[in-house]
């Protein structure tokens, strides 16, 4: 055959397969230029500029990883599809006498065909539209919008040899697909008898059990930290066991509705039912990939929505005003009245010289400490930290002493304590015994655990489990605990207000608080070892980084994979229509009208399409209360706020998923009637 | 009364784009009395196919009618005639068409599920037509693990559990091997001899041969007719063929 016969062969095989091969096209594009664009802004100067930037692009980077792992994933799955609807014809290309060489060049042609097309389409279309990218990016963290229409060669480059490699592993895979298929089998392609799915009681229940742990370890998550590493192995749970309830516990269960003869030998459920057994043995691994993205796809847009909408909640939780001081003492003695006086009046001082007062002030003294929680028991002299078992180490907590008086002041209330009664607050923590014991000797009366607490700074800025022991005298007794001043106990000073300063202002300010409480005179003179001035202003936009990229991310993530659950879902429908067509011919010849067999059609397709998105809602149900406590790591605690953008998420995720039904299963009538 | 009763039934196709019209029946009369067994003859092409999917209302004819026991077929629309397939109407098919989905034993019921009727009722039906057949031991088994002899013959089952009026059979024998073909004929001699009236398409000289009546269709029309009378299946055999032979030799 002349060489250039192939290439003509090819195309014509592209052409007339175009109903598989325009969304495998369409696939290959959209992975391209979503891998150019986000590499693109990662490279982007625009961004590159901004300060603090390098958190965006850690976050973004971190998302490149994530649709390479994508792109390969989805590429494979449609391919390895495109290649067993075509055996058929490469059965008939053997028949003519084509050797097993020149199919291969025949492939090699689509391949080069394929890549060719969605690489410069792809990279084309990327470069059309990362400015629209970047300048949505820069306008979610507040950047400064530039209109230079950039060109990253690097991405290009990194681009094409990235997909060149993918194209060239698809390449291989079909070719190994069609050389190890016999040319008789080739001829036969799909439509060889297929084994009835046996039930299987013990997979089944493997799975159930599986999604029932997975459930479990979320809901009884405690704490933030616990939910880290918990959480993961709760997904893994949950992935496994949605795989195996929906491969083999569906079948399971058609089985059983089989057994109720009643009720399977009435027209609507006979022929759903008994079809829809072998349809959940080939697509039940479909099925569950697409309930995953789904809830994938409802994890990230509900956390990261939550997140950015509350960036503003969180910042100011976590500095609570315009400046935030913290000065730690060399001993406790070093927080009595007078001392702390002295101290805060030479920074209002400071504050005066603009000739502005300060707002809102906000101050107290505390005692805290690392402790190792056991039963009532805390103790902080136990072990060193670094040396701890990962048992141990889950127990650790800050312990955060309070004097009453402030504690009232600030809280506004009047609680009264005898010498050995204690107030105790949780955060993120779970402390409920009725006494306290201090390192084995000091032992207190647990009068309450309140809920009501002043927003202390320190407790936001790390996300340790946090408990606060209200005390009747802090110095005294703190120096009862015989308390020395380390790495991990502190004796401090917090103080906080707000300025008059514009935001620029109020950053070169800090910087002067800073520099005035370094002052070794001044320290000396106060018992002053360490001291940090933190201004909200100086944060915002760090903030604003980390957030609004995650946002940012999460929104690309979530069409990509948005995307990838309506590939499954055509080529699933596809695939079927071209199985049941011969099926409803043959019913329609024995008597079924076509109403009915659309009725049929329908109860069927939606049984099958709204299983994953039932139970992506409920594994989302379930990862609710975790996701609540991992965002309480960020600071943000607006509940309410988090069921809202939930429900949100879930109604407008579910409107897309009806939408894509809608379109998917036209394309399944039209291939069966 | 006749039970079927064809009239000046005349189907023309028209070509793809609608130039070129192709007289696939011309005028073809002919009836079906209750209890026969007719055999309809002729070469690819001559419109046997057409002539049974129009009888089986997969088709519209362009003129003439069919009346079965005297209900015009042309007079019901889509839905109605689906009612009257199932419920008058049973089919034997050269590939069987069973549904791979199923056992055996749905196969079977499945024009039951389709009437609606009770689970009772069909247990009752089954339990007669599968010990009339010799299929009880088949029942649990899929379709791809029986042989071709064994499908034609759940197909059978199929076709008569609904009791039709008449059964048409397309090429009932033409995917089978020599020694499935004689007993799926026996089988149907029997059903015949029970009262069940069969009008089945067929290239095979042994087959036709089964039948009381032989149909033979050329060109769009009804060449020649062969009562069995009082012949043997030898003496019929040998008849058939003669006409074949005339028919191929124009005259």
């Amino acid at each position: 055959m002349p060489i250039n016969y192939y290439p003509k062969l090819a195309f014509e095989s592209i052409r007339k397969n175009k109903q598989l091969y325009i969304p495998y096209l369409i696939t290959c594009i959209l992975m391209v230029s979503i891998y150019y664009i986000l590499s693109s802004l990662i490279e982007s100067p625009a961004i590159k500029s901004i300060y603090g930037a390098d958190i965006i692009i850690t976050i973004l980077s971190l998302g490149l990883w994530v649709i390479i792992f994508l792109a390969v994933l989805i590429l494979f799955y449609s391919n390895s599809f495109l290649i067993r609807r075509r055996k058929k014809e490469f059965g008939l290309y053997s028949i003519l006498g084509l050797s097993q060489l020149n199919i291969v060049y025949i492939q090699f042609f689509e391949s080069l065909f394929i890549a060719l097309t969605s690489l410069i389409v792809g990279i084309g279309l990327g470069i059309l539209f990362s400015k629209l990218f970047e300048i949505g990016l820069l306008n979610t963290i507040n950047g400064s919008i530039n209109y230079d229409f950039t060109v990253s060669v690097n991405s290009i480059v990194l681009t094409i040899i990235l997909f060149i490699g993918i194209f060239f592993l698809l390449f291989l895979n079909s070719i190994w697909q069609v050389n190890t298929t016999s040319i008789n089998q080739l001829l036969r392609g799909e439509s060889h008898g297929e084994k009835p799915p046996k039930s299987n009681w013990f997979v089944a229940l493997l799975g159930l059990a599986s999604l029932v742990t997975g459930y479990y370890i979320a809901v009884t998550i405690e704490s933030p930290l616990e939910a880290f590493t918990s959480f993961f192995v709760a997904v893994l749970f949950v992935i496994f066991g949605t795989y195996l309830v929906l491969i083999s516990g569906s079948v399971l269960f058609c089985r059983i509705l089989q057994r109720n003869k009643k009720f399977y030998y009435k027209l609507n459920h006979f022929i759903s039912v008994s079809s829809l057994v072998y349809r959940m043995k080939r697509n039940g691994a479909g099925l569950a990939s697409i309930c995953i993205l789904s809830t994938t796809v409802l994890v990230i847009l509900c956390t990261t929505v939550c997140l950015f909408i509350g960036s503003e909640d969180a910042l100011n939780l976590r500095y609570p005003k315009d400046e935030n001081l913290r000065i730690n003492f060399k001993s406790v003695e070093n927080l009595s009245k007078d001392n702390l006086n002295q101290v805060k009046h030479y920074i209002d001082n400071l504050v005066h010289e603009y000739k502005t007062p300060v707002l809102e002030p906000f101050s107290y003294a505390e005692t805290s400490f690392l402790a190792v929680e056991d039963g009532s028991n805390i103790d902080f002299n136990s072990k060193v930290f670094e040396e701890m078992t990962v048992n141990e180490s889950n127990n650790i907590l800050t312990v955060t002493l309070v004097g009453l008086d402030e504690y009232n002041q600030l809280t506004n209330q009047s609680k009264t304590l005898n010498q050995d009664e204690v107030l105790i607050h949780n955060l993120r923590s779970n402390f409920k015994s009725k006494t306290i014991t201090i390192n084995g000797i000091q032992s207190f009366k647990v009068k309450e655990i309140v809920t009501d607490m002043f927003n202390s700074v320190d407790q936001y800025a790390n996300m340790m489990p946090t408990i606060t022991i209200i005390v009747p005298n802090l110095i005294k007794t703190t120096l009862s605990l015989n308390l020395v001043q380390s790495e991990n106990t502190n004796f401090s000073y917090n103080y906080s207000f707000n300025v008059n300063f514009n935001s620029e202002r109020q950053v070169k300010f800090n910087k002067e608080i800073n520099k005035a409480l370094d002052n070794s005179n001044f320290r000396s003179q106060t018992g002053i070892i360490y001291s940090i001035g933190e201004s909200k202003e100086e944060n915002r936009q760090s903030f604003l980084m980390l957030y609004g990229g995650l946002y940012y991310l999460g929104l690309i993530l979530s069409v990509i994979f948005i995307f990838t659950t309506v590939i499954i879902m055509y080529f699933k429908q596809i695939s079927e229509g071209f199985e049941d067509q011969k099926r409803f011919e043959m019913m329609q010849k024995i008597g079924l009208t076509k109403s009915e067999i659309k009725k049929i059609i329908n109860s069927q397709m939606l049984t099958v399409f709204f299983i994953p998105l039932i139970l992506a809602v409920l594994n989302l149900m379930f990862a609710f209360p975790v996701i609540q406590k991992l965002l309480l790591i960020f600071n943000f605690n607006n509940n309410f706020l988090f069921l809202l953008t939930t429900l949100g998420c879930i109604f407008i995720f579910s409107c897309f998923y009806v939408l894509v039904y809608k379109i998917t299963s036209n394309e399944y009538y039209k291939i069966v009637s | 009364m006749s039970l079927l009763n064809v009239q000046g039934l005349k189907k023309t196709y028209l070509s793809r784009f609608g130039t070129n019209k192709v007289e696939a029946l011309k005028d073809i009369n002919f009836k079906i009395d209750p209890d026969e067994f007719v055999a309809i003859m002729g070469e690819s092409g001559s419109g046997k196919t057409t002539l049974l999917n129009l009888i089986a209302t997969l088709d519209k004819p362009t003129s003439g009618q069919i009346l079965l026991n005297g209900h015009n077929l042309s007079h019901l629309n889509n839905k109605e005639l689906s009612k009257f397939r199932r419920d008058n109407l049973g089919f034997i098919f050269q590939d069987f068409n069973l549904l791979d989905t199923f056992t055996v034993e749905d196969n079977i019921l499945l024009p039951l599920v389709l009437r609606g009727e009770s689970y009772a009722e069909m247990q009752m039906k089954l339990e007669i037509i599968t010990s009339q057949l010799n299929l009880i031991d088949l029942l649990k088994k899929y379709p791809y693990e029986i042989s071709g002899g064994q499908k034609q013959k759940v197909a059978v089952a199929r076709a008569l559990i609904t009791n039709p009026k008449l059964i048409l059979a397309d090429e009932p024998t033409g995917a089978l091997d020599s020694k499935s073909s004689d007993e799926l004929l026996e089988l149907f001699r029997i059903i015949n001899k029970d009262g069940q009236t069969l009008l089945m398409v067929t290239h095979s000289i042994k087959a036709a041969s089964m039948a009381n009546r032989i149909l033979f269709i050329k060109d769009g029309k009804i060449f020649h007719q062969i009562h069995r009378g009082n012949d043997s299946d030898q003496e019929l055999y040998k008849k058939i063929s003669d006409t074949l032979i005339m028919l191929s030799k124009g005259n």
